[in-house]
């Protein structure tokens, strides 16, 4: 019976961006896996067909059929991860393991508030500004 | 788990379409081949002539004679006879066509040439030895082979671009492109080179060659002359009647008796009778006027010398000759714009696009750009609607022509009516271009085009134009989502407004002209965002409510940055 | 609700399997795609999961011991099968083949005549021998939604989901782009509206939606 993990230090799935993120993968497999790695990315979810940024991925090197392994990445700028009415804009960490495709994925979020920005909350009819003419 | 992606792109035009696009093609095609046709044939004719063994002749008769009834009224009369395989034939053919001209001199030179009793060659057909020429045509008439080149090489391209799909990148990665416009440009400049070539043809035969006939006629000498007739002459054609000065007189030098027909240094004929008649008038038949000879050849003379007001009308070639250049160049600047720039995505997930912003720049006016310039698409419609509805005038007055005179053609009418409504659509649409240039136009400065969430930015606003009718004048700033996802075939767009932050809202006339305002980004505004099917969108939209003209809704679009990034934390 | 959350977000929609009646299942499909000599089309209308079934077809095509090809007929599609030529092991599946030129159908019939099969959607029959009209019915269109939504279709009663049917010609796709909305809470959203005609033709015959075949 295989299955994959993954966890975050401390087990947090807030971040911001430009933080590092790193946790620990493992695996239990029936035989020997000939790849794996965890790659960091975003994705789209809603009505627009759905769009993927791989940020950054690592390779493995002789994964065994039960391993544990560390990863870290660093957090790009952006994007942030925000929900609006048509778009929501999810990050995770993913590991894939070969052969067979077997994967396994942990959502974070990303956001200068640590928090899934929603879109039209805020930010919304300020009075108009000084208009000189 | 990257994302499968097909690539999908807007789809082809349809039948219609692409038929109407052939159509216009066949036309350059067929043109083409048509003049190819022709010309090939009498290429092949003169080349024949090569063949055709030389031999002694003995000119009989030799004179000009004069024809009024015909369009060029001056032949060359000749009969000369010559020997071959041991018989005796005469002929009167100088060349392969008859030898005739509107113009006496060019006649006379043919008789100075071949005067009477004077001993000649010919050459004559061996297969038919009764037929031949005392002279061979010229072939530089072959170089009239490469003219219609252009014409088939653009109507054949144009028809196998109009079903043939444009080339995408199926093997390149979906989000980074290289935009080579080279190609384009080299069929674009083809078809500017056509209107260069016209021009400068038509404005060196117009005006070029005459005015330098005229300095050199500078040294001629000015001798009386006697008119022997003269008349407006008209010359029937598919456009309709035109007219030329024709008048014949009659002059001596270094004693010897010459006769004319040339009044100015512009030849051919145009519309207008009355300055013709006018001019015919003060030459009338018997009196005595002054003519101007060439003392280096008497056959040569002239009426006036001077620059005719006819002449000027040869500057309007130039239009196409312009037009020619201007595309050109552009097709130059193009081919150079395509060479150096490749147009690469931004690694998706943040900005994509021709506007990609400064990531720090938060200095500096700039002038955003909304749209197209109006001016741009009036001259663009103005020079293909004058260059179609001026190809098509030709075929619709000929048919008109025909009808009148109940030689109709229903199969060409009918042929040209989808070509008649191309031209008036285009004309529609200069006269909606030409509208448009009066609608009030926009102009937005900034002072940056990108920003960072809580930060203010300036900007000026102008309004030109018609401001007189702008009732109300609104500037917001909008954060919209778009959603792009398939619809069968298609591919559509949802989009959501999430926040309308007002900032400019005028009703009174005299204050919409010009301003400034400020505009804050939120503090918790969500970056700008574009990868291939969502994007976040922020813009700064101007409303201007127009009275009896369409309203004014310009889209400015600005960049909300990301913040910076904070120093990291240990976890 | 948030678009993520949303049942009838894009992701979802595109992961809908496509349903077969009673008396078909995929050993009769394939089975009569051979008889057919490996060339056939998928027909129906928009949104009556053509491609759906074509992009599963492809994924199974390599249990027969062939290696599938997915190509939209888009711009670029000759040159692409030019830059990679098909193979004899290659079994080509051709999406909206109803978009090609007739002059473009021949040059592509030409250039993938060597593949080991070749199945396409379009609109109409017509193009190659037909393996399978696909058609929707409201039950299906119910079923559907029930599936996405997790089997709770308290929201939903059938005459909303069939008057949403109606409304989309019978398109499901269409009709549950339509279904995000709703649930999204998007305010832009109304029903299109159909001539009398096709409401007449709705409202009188339920068969006018047959069942797949």
């Amino acid at each position: 019976m295989s299955s994959l993990r993954i966890a975050t230090q401390l087990q947090r799935k807030s971040f911001r961006p430009g933080e590092e993120v790193s946790g620990a993968i493992g695996w239990t497999l029936d035989k020997q896996p000939k790849s794996a790695e965890v790659r960091l990315f975003w994705y789209t979810a809603g009505k627009g067909t759905r769009d993927v940024g791989v940020v950054a991925t690592q390779k493995f090197e002789a994964p065994q059929a039960n391993d544990e392994r560390s990863f870290s990445f660093r957090l790009p700028e952006s994007p942030y991860s925000f929900s609006g009415t048509l778009i929501s804009l999810i990050w995770a960490i993913e590991l894939v393991v070969e052969p067979g495709g077997l994967s396994e994925r942990l959502e974070i979020t990303v956001s200068p508030t640590g928090e899934e920005i929603v879109l039209g909350k805020d930010a919304l009819h300020r009075p108009a500004n000084n208009a000189a003419a | 788990m990257l994302n499968l992606r097909f690539v999908t792109m807007s789809r082809p035009s349809g039948i219609p379409g692409r038929l109407f696009g052939s159509l216009f093609f066949v036309f350059f095609l067929g043109m083409g081949v048509l003049f190819l046709v022709l010309t090939t044939k009498e290429v092949v004719k003169r080349g024949e002539t090569l063949r055709w063994p030389i031999v002694p002749c003995t000119i009989v008769s030799s004179s000009v004679a004069a024809e009024k009834s015909s369009e060029n009224p001056f032949r060359f009369a000749v009969n000369y006879q010559y020997q071959f395989r041991g018989r005796s034939y005469h002929s009167q053919r100088a060349e392969l066509s008859e030898t005739r001209s509107g113009n006496y001199r060019d006649v006379l030179r043919m008789v100075e040439r071949y005067p009477e009793k004077a001993q000649a060659i010919c050459y004559v057909n061996p297969a038919h030895p009764e037929e031949a020429i005392l002279q061979r045509s010229s072939f530089w008439f072959a170089l009239l082979l490469v003219v219609p080149i252009p014409f088939i090489v653009i109507g054949g391209l144009g028809i196998w671009a109009m079903w043939q799909p444009p080339t995408s990148s199926l093997t390149q990665p979906a989000f980074s492109r290289t935009v080579s416009p080279r190609t384009r440009s080299f069929s674009l400049a083809l078809f500017f080179s056509i209107f260069l070539v016209a021009g400068l043809a038509a404005f060196a035969f117009l005006v070029i060659r005459p005015m330098m006939k005229i300095q050199q006629s500078r040294h001629w000498l000015q001798l009386p002359c006697t008119i022997l007739s003269s008349e407006v002459r008209p010359h029937h054609g598919d456009n309709g009647t035109t007219y030329s000065v024709d008048i014949f007189y009659q002059y001596f030098a270094n004693g010897k008796e010459y006769k004319a027909n040339r009044y100015s240094f512009l030849t051919g004929s145009s519309s207008g009778y009355d300055g013709k008649a006018a001019v015919v008038a003060r030459y009338r038949p018997g009196t005595k006027a002054l003519c101007f000879v060439n003392p280096a050849d008497p056959t040569e003379a002239v009426l006036v010398r001077r620059v005719t007001p006819e002449m000027w009308f040869g500057l309007l070639p130039t239009i196409f000759a312009v037009v020619g250049v201007c595309g050109l160049v552009y097709c130059v600047r193009q081919s150079r714009l395509g060479k150096n720039s490749s147009i690469t995505a931004i690694p998706a997930g943040f900005m994509a696009g021709a506007q990609s912003p400064p990531t720090s720049d938060l200095g500096g006016p700039i002038e955003l750009k909304a749209r197209i310039s109006p001016r741009m698409k009036l001259v663009g419609g103005l020079i293909v609607a004058l260059f179609w509805n001026g190809i098509v005038s030709v075929f619709v007055v000929h048919l008109i022509n025909g009808w009148k005179h109940g030689r109709g053609e229903w199969f060409s009418t009918i042929f040209m009516i989808p070509f008649v409504l191309i031209g008036l659509g285009l004309v529609g649409f200069v006269v909606y271009s030409l509208v448009g240039l009066f609608s009030p136009r926009v102009k937005l400065t900034v002072s940056s085009a990108s920003a960072l969430p809580g930060a203010r930015i300036q900007f000026n606003w102008t309004l030109e134009g018609k401001v007189q009718r702008v009732s109300r004048l609104q500037i917001y700033f909008e954060g919209r989502e778009e959603a792009t996802y398939k619809r069968g075939t298609d591919t559509s767009t949802d989009k959501a407004v999430f926040a309308t932050i007002p900032i400019v809202d005028i009703q009174e006339n005299f204050r919409v002209g010009s301003g400034n305002a400020e505009l804050q980004v939120p503090a918790c505004a969500i970056h700008s965002f574009s990868s291939e099917h969502n994007k976040i969108i922020w813009s700064l939209f101007v409303k201007a409510d127009v009275t009896h003209m369409p309203d004014v809704k310009d889209e400015f679009e600005l960049f909300v940055l990301p913040q910076p990034l904070a120093p990291p934390m240990k976890v | 609700m948030r678009p993520r959350d949303n049942p009838f977000r894009s992701a979802c929609i595109e992961r809908v399997h496509y349903r077969f009646p009673e008396n078909l299942s995929w050993r009769h499909l394939i089975q009569h795609l051979q008889q057919l000599g490996n060339r056939a089309a998928l027909v129906g209308p928009e949104g009556s999961g053509k491609t759906t079934l074509l992009e599963e077809l492809h994924e199974r095509i390599s249990d027969l011991g062939y290696r599938g090809r997915l190509l939209r007929a888009q711009p670029g599609l000759l040159s692409h099968i030019h830059a990679q030529p098909i193979t004899k092991i290659e079994f080509l599946f051709l999406d909206s083949a109803e978009r090609l030129t007739w002059i473009e159908w021949q040059q592509f019939k030409w250039a993938v005549r060597g593949a080991a099969g070749l199945v396409i959607t379009a609109h109409r029959p017509g193009w190659l021998p037909t393996l399978l009209e696909c058609r929707t019915t409201p039950e299906l269109f119910e079923q559907i939604v029930s599936e996405l939504i997790g089997g709770d279709l308290r929201d939903f009663t059938p005459a909303t989901l069939r008057e949403l049917f109606v409304a989309h010609r019978g398109n499901i796709r269409a009709a549950l782009r339509g279904l995000y909305d709703l649930v999204g809470g998007a305010n832009s959203y109304t029903l299109p509206t159909l001539s009398s005609k096709a409401q007449r033709r709705a409202n009188c015959s339920r068969s006018w939606f047959g069942a797949t075949k």
